[in-house]
């Protein structure tokens, strides 16, 4: 479902001596089956606008429409809202409560008043989405290990069939073979159809996964666009606490010593093989 | 090797009701002013490995030293911890007060430090890690890199030898991680602070001077950050990675072109590629 932001503004504690502004005049849109990242340093407003998008915060001022749905009108209710969209935390394996990890699963649907096969249906699905076999169903969350847990938690928000996923650092703290793989699965949801939106710190994932990049910088939009496009602004990027792919500095460097490599590559694959082409060609 | 200041042998711990060991038969010595990182992928046993070097848990057998301190002997653990410092992964799980300098006050406070000598420990303690002007200010309005520097000062006002850091970067943005790392490594190289560092980023482990690699228990891999990240097969096979230029590297080795083993950062893949060319 489409999102669209209009002229949001966020501050924390107004009219108080710890008055913060978190956002300041934000629009966007966000179109249906796009894989867009949200980049910026701490405070920077990520959490704050995510918060908006599905209701956890209500826009003021400000507007946020949600496929259609004014979030901010009065009387409107939230529930349409939050099933819709899905809002995977920081640490999401936190939250997990319940005895069983079917259960667990199952919470989201059970309290949409959902009859028990239909719940049955969709943990089923869910666990299966996100590589959690089935004979773990049974078992305690709290027996599982770290990288399966926070499965477990996505599987929760998936269960309630979101046509948006917005994820919070989804691979924070996890080794890299637990990166890889939980990357792996959010790829594989978006290509099921379902849009993702993911604030990561790691300017690597957002190269190699994200069709565009909102980056965030005390709280306005510094750039909105391709990937491609924001690398470019590599000096901007590291004055707003952020960075860059690591290969775009080697671009950099080479291009500094006499190599004509195009400035627009971001993905390690492309610059190996613009550097074949270069060194071979010579 | 200078002195160890940490030893640990044939170390062995089982937490409750688990089925298998969480550190088996580690075996390892450190040496006073090293800074070392130690990687390994979730549940390899790093952060029980950590809580063994400041006596937050005790082996079921085997033996650790902190400067010739018996850290598995129960009666020594608040001698041990006086000694062994740490930083967590989460800056807000271990702030305790509302101001960042009674946050640092508070160690020194418990162990009954005079209040002369508290003011001078925690004005250089927020002085090393370049937070002094924040002294007054409440430790939620700061940055993530911030709190963690707060945090990083709480413990050097205990004035340790040794602080083991667990994955202390793992929650920052780019720039709070380059700033709690380079505060780590100017305290280490400044102060001859031994540093074990815990970490999954291998950027961060190859500014080491040396890397312990973790699997199931056990040192699996040890060297300079160089010999470790050239037995890439290796590493991959315990769900670590290397990093980018060393794959880079790899890559670019396999397609034929004549680079030596030893990649490692853009600088270094800079300039074999320009005289490649």
């Amino acid at each position: 479902m489409p999102i669209a932001i209009k002229h949001l503004t966020h501050t924390y504690m107004p009219g108080t001596p710890f008055e913060t502004r978190a956002l300041f005049d934000v629009s966007l849109s966000i179109r249906d089956g796009e894989f867009v990242g949200v980049i910026g340093h701490t405070g920077s407003g990520k959490s704050t606008l995510i918060a908006h998008l599905n209701a956890l915060i209500r826009p003021e001022p400000g507007r946020v429409i949600v496929s259609g749905v004014d979030v901010g009108q009065k009387g409107q209710s939230l529930i349409e809202i939050r099933r819709e969209v899905g809002l995977v935390f920081q640490y999401p394996e936190y939250q997990l409560f319940e005895e069983t990890v079917e259960k667990d699963v199952g919470y989201g649907p059970r309290n949409l008043g959902l009859p028990d096969a239909e719940v049955k249906v969709r943990v089923a699905e869910a666990l299966s989405q996100v590589g959690i076999p089935e004979e773990l169903s049974g078992k305690s969350p709290f027996e599982l290990s770290g990288g399966q847990k926070r499965r477990v938690a996505i599987a929760g928000v998936l269960a309630m069939r979101p046509s948006t996923l917005v994820l919070d650092e989804p691979v924070a703290g996890l080794d890299p073979a637990g990166r890889e793989e939980l990357l792996k699965l959010i790829q594989d949801i978006h290509k099921g159809g379902v849009t993702v939106i993911m604030v990561t710190h790691s300017m690597d994932d957002a190269a190699r996964l994200c069709g565009r990049l909102i980056v965030l910088n005390r709280g306005e939009v510094a750039f909105d666009a391709p990937p491609a496009e924001v690398f470019r602004h590599g000096d901007e990027l590291v004055e707003m606490g952020l960075d860059v792919p690591e290969c775009v500095k080697l671009v950099k460097r080479l291009n500094e010593c006499g190599f004509h490599l195009p400035d627009n590559l971001f993905r390690m694959e492309d610059v190996e093989r613009a550097i074949l082409k270069e060194v071979r060609g010579c | 090797m200078a002195e160890a200041i940490i030893r640990v042998e044939g170390a062995e711990f089982r937490y409750e009701g688990a089925d298998e060991d969480a550190v088996s038969g580690v075996s390892v010595e450190i040496a006073a002013g090293e800074f070392v990182a130690v990687l390994g992928r979730n549940g390899s046993g790093k952060s029980t490995l950590a809580k063994l070097l400041n006596a937050l848990i005790l082996p079921k057998a085997g033996e650790v030293y902190i400067d010739g301190v018996a850290a598995h002997e129960e009666k020594n653990s608040l001698a041990v911890r006086k000694m062994c410092g740490m930083v967590f992964q989460n800056p807000d799980n271990q702030i305790v007060a509302t101001i960042v300098e009674e946050d640092c006050a508070f160690g020194p406070e418990n162990i009954g430090v005079p209040p002369a000598e508290i003011r001078e420990r925690v004005d250089s303690a927020l002085r090393a890690v370049g937070m002094e002007a924040f002294r007054e200010s409440a430790p939620h309005m700061l940055s993530g890199g911030q709190k963690q520097r707060v945090a990083i000062a709480g413990v050097l006002a205990m004035r340790p030898k040794i602080i083991v850091f667990d994955e202390s970067t793992a929650m920052l943005d780019p720039s709070g991680r380059r700033e709690v790392f380079d505060v780590a490594r100017q305290l280490n190289r400044g102060e001859g602070l031994t540093v074990v560092w815990i970490t999954h980023f291998m950027d961060e482990a190859l500014k080491s001077d040396r890397v312990l690699v973790m699997d199931e228990g056990r040192i699996a891999l040890e060297g300079t950050p160089r010999e470790v990240f050239m037995q890439t097969d290796a590493i991959h096979r315990m769900g670590l990675d290397v990093p980018q230029m060393a794959r880079l590297a790899a890559e670019l080795r396999r397609e034929g072109l004549q680079l030596p083993p030893d990649i490692m950062t853009v600088e270094e893949m800079a300039v074999e590629l320009c005289r490649l060319r």
